[in-house]
């Protein structure tokens, strides 16, 4: 359903304050990528986008909608492959004995060990973000690192959005860490291509430590499980 | 950063065809470490 047409100013805009960012939810990828404030001062935001997609579909794409996207696994997309416990629940995952070169190594179960595709999710996460969400019961703000569920056993559930929310906005706060952050994408093509492997770094300024995130393509944006955050000594 | 980035992936549970992807994983955290501490304050 394209809700792009919801005439709320505020959902397609994108704020900038001393206090951080409010991003709406329905401005586009290309707009976040090309806004000056996230280049020079959010670069995992701004690299992740560009390295996403294709300009057409930069321009197209809502950052709401880049954040649900689903997996891009073959044995979920082709319907006539019967064991998957997303389309299906409890009836198996066809990539664990099947061809999985591009599945996850990392936040897998044996229900599921599909990856999630997105990249602007991977910079949201490194950088602490919130996400607004608009439902049946009201306004609320969560982690964007509660939104993606780790699957278990139930990968057929893949946020906690409940029936009826929307993301409205994304808010991620400023910091001395945001202007030393970035975003690899390593693939087998140079664009338009899905990553094999993703990372994610911020470093604070003046020394201190810096800290990773990685996506070894879990089966969701790196959270919980699936991230491992270290601390290293910078010399 | 070395120790950080096998501690990232001890975790990790390759299958048949993607275990090139842990030492991959490996070497890109390390590079982002390096990239990231290089960056202008």
């Amino acid at each position: 359903m394209d809700i792009k047409r919801i005439s709320d100013p505020a959902m397609h805009r994108i704020d900038v304050a001393a206090e951080g960012l409010r991003i709406g939810a329905l401005a586009s990828m290309a707009e976040a990528a090309e806004n000056e404030t996230i280049k020079r001062d959010y670069p995992v935001l701004s690299q992740s986008l560009w390295l996403a997609a294709s300009q057409q579909l930069r321009i197209m794409a809502t950052l709401g909608g880049n954040v649900l996207q689903r997996t891009r696994c073959n044995y979920f997309r082709d319907t006539s492959y019967r064991d998957c416990n997303k389309r299906n629940p409890g009836s198996g995952c066809a990539a664990l004995d099947g061809f999985n070169r591009l599945h996850a190594v990392l936040g897998t179960s044996d229900a599921c060990i599909a990856t999630y595709p997105g990249d602007w999710a991977q910079g949201l996460i490194a950088l602490d973000a919130k996400v607004n969400v608009l439902g049946r019961g009201g306004s609320r703000t969560i982690a964007f690192a509660d939104l993606h569920k780790d699957w278990g056993n139930t990968p057929h559930i893949e946020t906690t959005l409940q029936p009826g929310e929307l993301i409205t906005a994304f808010i991620v706060p400023a910091g001395a860490h945001t202007h030393r952050s970035l975003y690899l994408k390593i693939r087998d093509r140079e664009s338009y291509e899905f990553a094999l492997v993703k990372a994610m770094a911020r470093a604070r300024g003046g020394g201190g430590s810096s800290r990773p995130a990685i996506d070894g393509r879990p089966h969701a944006p790196c959270c919980r499980g699936s991230v491992r955050w270290c601390q290293t000594t910078q010399t | 950063m070395r120790r950080a980035a096998e501690a990232a992936f001890a975790g990790a549970k390759p299958r048949k065809h993607n275990s090139f992807k842990v030492k991959l994983g490996q070497e890109t955290i390390i590079r982002a470490l390096i990239q990231a501490k290089a960056m202008e304050i």
